[in-house]
């Protein structure tokens, strides 16, 4: 054995041991938002929301990184714990960052109760490794060990994810980002550089595993297999330059749009998209295993919406075939309803809208959800109920953050007179409608 | 007084014209003497103003039921001599094998009134158990109509509001009206049980009859004794005794010849074993008494294991009531659903009851049948009439 010298974070290295075990939790609140080592150079380190960069070791010039496919349980938002199955203690895995023209070594142990194998999305690499179970390589059995090797042959953005049982492993969360770095430092550098993924689960109220068999009726929306508000905020400085890196392993489609910026979209999982090509946007749709990389300098500080602009996917679970009652005047029925219900409360919903649902889950003590569920809508925000869940976050931008600190800064604190207000009927009168 | 006399004619016409030349104020002729039934409807009446369960009907059947009168005239007993026994004062459970019948020292000749007895009172409680079952039953059969409309009553407020069309609205209206039918069959099977308890008992058309609620199972059934019970019930006792009769009047006698085949040309009766006909007919009787004490047990076991069964699957659709609550509170199902989950609680407490009224018939036919109660229900202790 040669020398080995340990790079990566130490939570890295240990996960790379293979010491931290199956079924561990990993809880959102415990946000990772750190600044991960394992970037040198004057390289800006990938943050990946709510999970972490993978450690690794060189070895003879080669960095060896050590992948577990295994079961995890972990927190999806407060309230709600899920059976994924993950690598390294988490889902998505760990991300795993290299420079152009690495020589990685990736070890990947199988602990789950089935075969699987890992497949690099983007990545050029000789055919058999490729990771594709049967077609380019055997498949990695329950307790095997197999080993990728490759070059880095140029930097962008990728994925990594099983290519065995496929529907089922995806769907029980098996992905990972892979970022390949320029050799140079100074090439598409910026500030801050953020990666998440996107993923969608069917875990039915009072279950904890997610349904592979659902193909369209998801009902967790996630980033990084969290919901709002468990997934942490995006921060930066104003004035920095931001990358952030989205990856799309849904089974549908996804505008992401960002408040109080515009960007370009610099790259695909295909490689960086040149200036030319490259034009204004607020909202960039993101389809089935694709990867799209956005950036933009953050001028105006501000807490800021960074969301999927279906609106269904920034909600919490809902059923999809309840009655639409908006408009409707339930009061007879309420009482009825109410009557056949002795002991229990009862509360018509939806006349108005479905915003009450915001109050429903903070009364849940009098009027329980089903246990280990999301409510439809969620979050208090300093003007009240944010009304959100599922793929919603926050760009949280300030003039005082200081250059490489991570840290939420709170509530975004407005200056007198840029808050929208209650109008004087007055002041409005005789305005042409 | 002149009266014309219509043209039909036969009895309904003569009865016209006897009522015609009656006095106005002659009260009706009673078909039974006032002096044999003596105080027996007055304190059957009393009884039956008081909420009645098994126990009191029982009581009424012994003192009012008219297909008890022909047996209780035939061993010289009268309502009147009954009505003023000290045995009604009793609070606790009347044991009619014991406490009224005296079974176990009963002579032979006793076993007409004694079977006559256990079967009027059999009758009346049969009669009080069917409306004590329509009673509750018309309750729950409200509560189900309350749920269809109660959904219909909101999928027209969704009608109204343009949100929902005809196709959800006709199968709701189709339900609620199915729902208020029901509910007055129940109504009927409820007053149809009040006229049949009041005519088994013989108590005034204009007596409203209360009912306590179905008595609840025993938490388990007493082993079953076939061989006991044969020997104990009347008409065991009664085949025992004329078996005993009737070997005694039989010289035992073996067998003095061989049989040889074929047996169609076997016919020396007095070659064989001494045997009267009648005590092979008492011996079929007996076999068939035993077989319908064995089908009334297996019945009852039958009718508690059901009830069992559906009273622990009463809790899980409760509890799968409030689950479909926790869903309609977070909108993830539909309040329909909600609906149905309740209404589905509804149909089970119907079969739940039916159950335990079915129980409790078979009990009943099975103490008319031995004399002696096989089941004791605890919840029967009550002040005196």
């Amino acid at each position: 054995m040669q020398r080995r010298d340990f790079l990566g974070a130490s939570a890295g290295a240990l996960a790379g041991l293979g010491l931290l075990g199956i079924g561990r939790e990993a809880s959102a609140a415990a946000v990772s938002v750190a600044n991960p080592l394992g970037v040198s150079g004057g390289r800006t380190p990938v943050t990946t929301l709510n999970t972490r960069t993978l450690g690794f070791r060189m070895n003879n010039g080669v960095k060896e990184y050590h992948l577990v496919a295994e079961p995890v349980e972990q927190e999806v938002a407060p309230g709600m714990t899920a059976l994924f199955w993950g690598y390294n203690g988490s889902s998505p895995g760990p991300t795993i960052e290299a420079i152009e023209g690495d020589r990685v070594r990736i070890f990947v142990t199988n602990k789950l109760p089935e075969h699987t194998t890992i497949h690099w999305h983007g990545i050029l690499l000789p055919a058999g490794m490729d990771g594709v179970g049967g077609l380019t390589q055997p498949q990695i059995k329950p307790g095997e060990t197999y080993v990728y090797e490759f070059t880095l042959g140029k930097s962008g953005t990728f994925m990594y994810h099983p290519h065995a049982d496929e529907m089922v492993q995806m769907a029980q969360g098996m992905m990972g980002m892979f970022i390949v770095h320029p050799k140079n430092p100074a090439e598409r550098r910026v500030d801050r550089d953020y990666a998440f993924m996107l993923a969608s689960y069917k875990i039915d109220p009072g279950t904890r595993r997610p349904d592979p068999s659902e193909m369209l009726d998801f009902n967790l929306w996630t980033f990084n297999s969290r919901t709002f508000p468990a997934i942490a905020p995006l921060v930066a400085r104003t004035g920095e330059r931001v990358r952030i890196r989205v990856a799309n392993l849904t089974m549908t489609n996804h505008p992401v749009h960002v408040h109080g910026v515009d960007f370009r979209v610099t790259g695909t999982d295909g490689g960086w998209v040149p200036e030319a090509g490259q034009w204004p946007e607020v909202t960039t749709d993101v389809a089935v295993g694709q990867i799209r990389v956005i950036e933009f300098v953050a001028k105006a500080p501000g807490d800021w919406a960074l969301h999927c602009h279906k609106s269904h996917h920034t909600m919490g679970p809902m059923g999809h075939g309840v009655p639409n009652m908006l408009g409707v005047d339930q009061a007879a029925a309420t009482a009825k309803i109410e009557a056949l219900l002795p002991g229990q409360h009862y509360m018509e919903m939806g006349s108005n809208g479905m915003a009450d649902m915001q109050d429903m889950a903070a009364m849940a003590a009098m009027m329980p959800l089903p246990p280990n569920t999301l409510p439809m809508m969620t979050g208090e925000g300093p003007f009240g109920p944010i009304e959100m869940g599922g793929m919603f976050t926050l760009l949280k931008v300030r003039d005082a953050q200081k250059p490489g600190d991570y840290s939420d800064p709170g509530w975004y604190e407005h200056p007198p007179g840029t808050v929208a207000r209650p109008a004087d009927s007055k002041a409005f009168s005789g305005i042409p409608t | 007084m002149t009266r014309t006399i219509p043209l039909y004619g036969g009895m309904a016409a003569a009865m016209l014209l006897l009522a015609g030349l009656a006095p106005a104020a002659a009260p009706p002729l009673e078909p039974v003497p006032a002096l044999w039934l003596g105080q027996a409807p007055l304190r059957a009446s009393e009884l039956a103003s008081m909420p009645l369960d098994a126990d009191r009907v029982a009581r009424i059947a012994i003192l009012n039921a008219p297909a008890l009168r022909p047996a209780l005239r035939e061993h010289g007993i009268s309502p009147a001599q009954l009505a003023v026994l000290p045995l009604w004062q009793q609070t606790a459970a009347v044991d009619i094998g014991r406490d009224v019948l005296g079974l176990a020292q009963a002579p032979q000749g006793r076993t007409v009134l004694a079977q006559a007895v256990l079967d009027s009172v059999r009758e009346a409680r049969l009669a009080w158990l069917q409306l004590a079952l329509a009673s509750q039953t018309l309750q729950v059969c409200e509560q189900q109509a309350r749920a269809a409309d109660a959904a219909l009553t909101l999928m027209e407020a969704q009608v109204q509001a343009g949100n929902a069309a005809e196709e959800k609205r006709l199968p709701l209206r189709q339900a609620a009206r199915a729902a208020a039918r029901e509910r007055l069959h129940c109504a009927a099977a409820l007053a149809k049980a009040q006229r049949r308890l009041a005519s088994v008992l013989d108590l005034p058309d204009a007596t409203t009859l209360r009912t306590a609620p179905l008595p609840a199972l025993p938490a388990s059934l007493p082993q079953a004794d076939l061989p006991q019970w044969l020997a104990a019930s009347p008409t065991g006792r009664q085949l025992q005794q004329q078996q005993a009769i009737e070997a005694a009047a039989l010289l035992p006698r073996a067998a003095s010849r061989s049989l040889r085949l074929p047996l169609t040309g076997a016919l020396d009766p007095e070659g064989m074993p001494a045997v009267s006909a009648a005590q092979l007919e008492l011996g079929l009787q007996q076999a068939g008494l035993r077989a319908q004490l064995a089908d009334d047990w297996a019945a009852l076991e039958l009718a508690f294991q059901e009830y069992r069964s559906l009273s622990e699957q009463l809790p899980d659709a409760q509890s799968y009531t409030r689950v479909m609550l926790t869903h309609y509170n977070g909108m993830l199902g539909s309040v329909y659903e909600l609906i149905d989950a309740r209404a589905a609680e509804f149909a089970l407490q119907r079969e739940l009851l039916e159950k335990q009224a079915a129980f409790w018939e078979h009990a009943y036919t099975l103490e008319a049948r031995l004399g002696a109660p096989v089941i004791i229900n605890k919840e029967v202790r009550h002040a005196a009439p």
